[in-house]
Formats: structure tokens, sequence, C-alpha cells
């Protein structure tokens, strides 16, 4: 009983440490005074006012095109490549190196990206942090999509064709129905990822269409406006949904 | 069998995974209607045959016909076969209606004549109440019922089966035995099934093939399987069987195996069937159920029989029949199967020394395989 109350307290801790200045944000954002030190009461005056700033709306936009289109890519690739990786390769070097971009630290891939882009002279845009996104979003869908498909009885697929379905159509008969709850956790989580990554997007991104992480730290440098405060929130909830709806969806169980 | 037409021929097939030979110079003709089984045991090489019949492996060499056309290059997608899968393979994500529609839906058939012949199958397995069930909330036979009529609804010239009692219980794998029986006479549709049971395909079986090592050791109806196997192999695959070694000689116009303890008799009829010469080296096989046992005072004539003695050392009641062990004299063990009407369980005892006898022409004579 007594240890259970020690990790219980402990635990508690953990989350005050984790979620308080996140909570503390949250409460920010209706803060009518928009300053961190002094209540003016309940309001949604910053919201409004994000509704009139070009400029971070301009950025969110960004992040969101960004986060679309690495998330597209990386899904019907990613969930490629982990069948080839579960049917054909089988090799643990190989694995090895599918995985690494979610591991390396993101500032050696950035880095890594940008001479890439500078050797093959490609001007930085939105599209090269895009791509860049889609080399670790890639690994990440691949992963989650790999683990759906070690559960799916390939005889499945076997009765699809035996049945009179070429090989296309049982995929998307079978194959795709049956591991879309994988797909659809990992192109979540590729998302999530994608929308607020900084430093990659930071390294590859041109200099006329900043992505929202690198806006917002570009106005830290001269100051925070409390709409930021709003923004961030909405993108927390935002985070905080995907994230809520991936792992409905990781799930070995599934949604049928 | 009357009216007997070939409908699967299999030349000389060879597959070979990597230094595995699976099948070995496979040849054989299944008829059409005929419930027809691969028999033997785990990695004879009896489900990659069903899986080239299906289309999923690729023979390295040979080729199987089907009506006398190639099937050799059809891909499972295009082939007039269906396959019932050990696994069942049913689609989780579809309804049990949704299932046995799927294969007729990719002919492109009108809803309508989809929907006569799903509800016609779903008839046929006497489960139209479950319709809208999807698969994950049957029972194991339920399962099975849907996965054959996923199977039979396209109307296919064969229809291949993967082991398909093994995942039941073993008082249901005996009641569907009977129910495929009569869904095969049904359909008239030829069945094609692999099983490792040998119970299995006698009671199934309108013709088996024996397996072993990817090759056919024999093709042949319940009754020659059990009573004229052609090998030492199938004697002992298919029932029970006591089995003496030895040479084949031909004495005093009578064919005798000298097996060094003893000489026994042999049927010419058997040695002529088997096609052995004088000096032979050949196996005498006893089915159990052959053996009369007798006490050794009997004074009956053993005339036109064979016997050796020995002592009862276990003695199992089975209701309708005694399961006896008996070891003899040159510590050979015997196993006798005697009708409880004929035995007597205060004259046999264990320890008992009794006279165990044959009638010549039920010794069955095969050629002593080649290990």
């Amino acid at each position: 009983m007594r240890s259970q109350t020690w990790l219980r307290f402990h635990s508690s801790l953990v989350y005050i440490f984790l979620y308080a200045p996140i909570l503390m944000l949250i409460v920010l954002s209706f803060n009518r005074s928009g300053l961190p030190t002094a209540w003016g009461g309940f309001s949604l005056y910053w919201y409004a006012e994000l509704l009139q700033n070009r400029a971070l709306l301009n950025a969110a936009l960004n992040s969101l095109l960004v986060a679309s289109g690495s998330t597209l890519v990386s899904a019907a690739f990613g969930t490629l490549l982990a069948m080839g990786l579960e049917r054909i390769a089988r090799n643990l070097v190989l694995d090895a190196f599918v995985f690494l971009p979610m591991i390396i630290p993101d500032i050696v891939l950035a880095i890594a990206l940008l001479s890439f882009f500078t050797f093959i002279e490609m001007p930085l845009s939105l599209l090269t942090i895009t791509i860049s996104h889609i080399v670790f979003n890639i690994a990440f869908v691949a992963a989650i999509v790999r683990t759906r498909l070690s559960y799916f009885d390939n005889t499945l697929e076997e009765a699809s064709l035996d049945l009179g379905a070429p090989p296309l159509k049982t995929f998307f008969k079978i194959t795709l129905p049956l591991i879309l709850p994988g797909v659809i956790a990992g192109s979540l989580l590729a998302f999530t990822i994608s929308l607020d990554e900084f430093v990659i997007a930071f390294f590859t991104a041109g200099p006329a269409q900043p992505t929202l992480p690198i806006l917002i730290y570009s106005m830290v440098r001269f100051g925070v406006t409390p709409d930021v405060n709003a923004l961030a929130t909405i993108v927390l909830s935002l985070s905080a949904l995907l994230i809520l709806i991936a792992q409905r969806f990781g799930g070995t169980e599934g949604f049928f | 069998m009357n009216g007997w037409k070939e409908l699967i021929r299999i030349e000389n097939v060879v597959k070979r995974f990597g230094t595995i030979l699976a099948a070995d110079h496979i040849s054989l003709s299944i008829g059409e209607g005929e419930f027809f089984a691969l028999l033997g045991p785990s990695g004879c090489g009896k489900t990659t045959l069903l899986r080239m019949l299906a289309g999923f492996e690729t023979p390295d060499s040979g080729s199987i016909l089907l009506d006398g056309k190639d099937l050799t290059a059809v891909r499972p997608w295009n082939r007039p076969v269906n396959m019932m899968f050990q696994s069942y393979a049913l689609f989780p994500h579809m309804s049990v209606y949704d299932n046995i529609a799927y294969g007729l839906r990719q002919e492109g058939l009108p809803a309508a004549e989809v929907d006569r012949r799903v509800r016609n199958a779903l008839e046929l397995i006497g489960l139209p109440e479950l319709a809208k069930r999807k698969p994950g909330n049957l029972s194991g036979g339920q399962k099975q019922r849907v996965a054959l009529a996923r199977a039979i609804v396209k109307q296919p010239r064969v229809l291949l089966l993967d082991e398909p009692l093994a995942a039941l219980d073993r008082k249901l794998r005996v009641e569907m035995r009977l129910e495929l029986k009569r869904l095969q006479n049904e359909v008239g549709i030829a069945f094609v099934f692999v099983t490792h049971d040998q119970e299995e395909a006698l009671t199934m079986a309108d013709r088996a093939a024996v397996m072993k090592d990817g090759k056919v050791m024999q093709v042949g109806t319940p009754e020659e399987l059990y009573n004229a196997p052609a090998n030492l192999y199938v004697a002992q695959f298919i029932g029970e069987a006591n089995v003496f070694a030895g040479q084949l000689d031909y004495i005093d116009s009578e064919w005798q195996l000298e097996c060094g303890e003893q000489a026994f008799r042999v049927s010419a009829a058997e040695v002529h069937r088997s096609g052995l010469a004088k000096g032979a080296q050949a196996a005498l096989v006893i089915r159990p159920e052959r053996i009369e046992i007798a006490p050794t005072s009997d004074s009956n004539s053993v005339n036109q029989r064979n016997w050796v003695r020995g002592q009862i050392l276990e003695i199992a009641y089975l209701g309708t029949a005694y399961n006896l062990v008996v070891q003899t004299v040159t510590d050979r063990r015997l196993f006798a199967q005697i009708q409880a009407a004929d035995f007597s369980s205060s004259t046999f005892r264990v320890g008992d020394t009794i006279r165990i006898s044959w009638k010549v022409e039920q010794g069955i004579l095969v050629p002593l395989d080649k290990l």
C-alpha cells in the first residue's frame, strides 16, 4: 500500500512537470491582458487577433501544406516499404537502414539534406522542406504499418487470388482495408511530427516561406505577441487529437 | 469405377524447394466428380501438390492438365479451381454474405444472380441466418462451412481442400466427414483433399494417393490400399500391421517366407499380385483383426493357417473388441484385435501362452522397401 501511495505521488509530480507549462500556455491564451504576470479576465480576444495576423496564418498554412504533402507521400511509400520489408527483404541490415532516419539526430539529418539540396542546386522552398520531412516520415509510417502487417494472415491474399481477384484488386480489396488502421495511425503520427518539426525545416526552408515553428522562433527573438499563445493552443489541440486517433487505430485489434 | 472420366492429369511433375524435393516425378489422374485424397505424413509434398493445382506454386517441370488443357501457365485467379484453406482464410472485414459473394463479384455477375447464388450456398451449408455476421463471431464449425460455401459457390471444376477438418475438435470432425461427403454428392464437383489422417482419407475418399518424400507410393480405393498395398510403406501407413520380413521361397509346390525363426506359408495369389519371384526379399503383413487366438491346448487343426506361439502382454477392452499385445518366443511383438463375441476373458489372461494364427490367404505379401 505504502509503495503505491509513493508511486501515485511520484507520477503526479511527473505529470505536473510535463504539463504545467503547457497548461499555463493554454490559460494565458484566454487571458485578456496578454501579460504572463497579470490575469485580465477570460476572453477570446487573442484568438480574434490571431485571425488578423497575416504572417502567422500564412506560416500555419505553409506548415499544413508541408505536413499534408509529406504525409500523403510517406503513407503510400511507407506502406509499400513495410510490405517489401515484411515479405521480401527480411534483412536486418536493410531494416536498420530504413529506421535510421527515426533516430539520427535532427541536426545531422538537417545538415545532410541542406548539403544535398545545395549539391543538386535545388532552390530551397516549401518543396525542399516537404521532401526532407518525407525522409523521416516514411520510416515512421513503415515502422507502424509493419507491426500491423506482422499480424496479417497471408493466406487471405491467396484466398482472394483463388477466388478470382488479380493481385492489384486483391491489394485494394483485402490487404489495404486490413492494414488500414496501421496506415492511418502511421500517417497521423507523421502529420503531427511534420507539423511542428523545427530543426530540419529551419535548414531546408526558403527565405520567404517560413513554416509555423520557424516563424514563431523568429518572433520569440523580437518578443512574442500573445496571439501566438492562441495559435499554440490550437496546434496543441490538433496534435493531441491526432495522437489520440492514431492510438485508437494503432491497436492490434483494429477497428472492425 | 463406373463412368470414370479423367478431369485432372498430373504428368511427371517435379518441384524443388532448395535441396528438398517436394514433388518427385508425380503422375496421377483424378476423375470427374471424384472425392480424391492426397494422404501422407507432414512434409511428404501433398500440400505442395495441392498448391500447384491451385496455381500458387509452379512445377519446375512436368505439367498439370485440366479437361485436357495445360494449366501450368494459368494464374490462380484465372483457374476454374477453388481452394478451401486450412485456416479457412475468411476475410475478417466482410460479413459472411460478402465473403461468399466475393468470388462471384469478381466474375462480374449481375447483383441479382450473385444474391441468388449466395442464398443458395447459405442454404446448402445450413446457415442462412448467419449472412450478416462477421467471421470473428462464428464458431470453428461455422467458419468451416462458410469457407466451404465460399469456395463451392463459384462452381469450380475442382475444389481443393487443405486439411479441411484439422482445425475442428474430434466429435465435429467425425460429423463433418459425412457432411463433406453429402455436400460433394450434392454439388457433384471433384474434391481433392489433403490429409495426414488415414482414417479421414479412408472414410471420405473414393480414391487416395499415398505420398512419401515427394513421391506417390500408391493410388487406389481405400479397400485396395488396405487389402492390397503395393509396398510395405503403404501397408504400415494405412491401418495397423504386423510385419514379418524375410526371403520368398518355393518349396514342395508351396510358397513360403523364410523369416529366420520360422517359415510362413504365402498364398500363390498374393505372390502373383505382388509380382515377386523366388528368392526376393519380402514382407508378410497381417492385419490385427485377421488374427485368431486359441489356447495352446487347443487341438483344432491348423491346416491352411500360419501360426506362432506367444505370451499375452496386454489386453485392452475397446467395447466391440479386445486389443491384445502378444510376445512371441522370438521376442517379436504382435498386435491382435479379437471381436468381443469371440473372446473369453476367463480363458485368456495376461501372461498366458497362446497360439496365434491366421489364414494363409489373409497374409499380405509386399516387397521389402529399400530404405
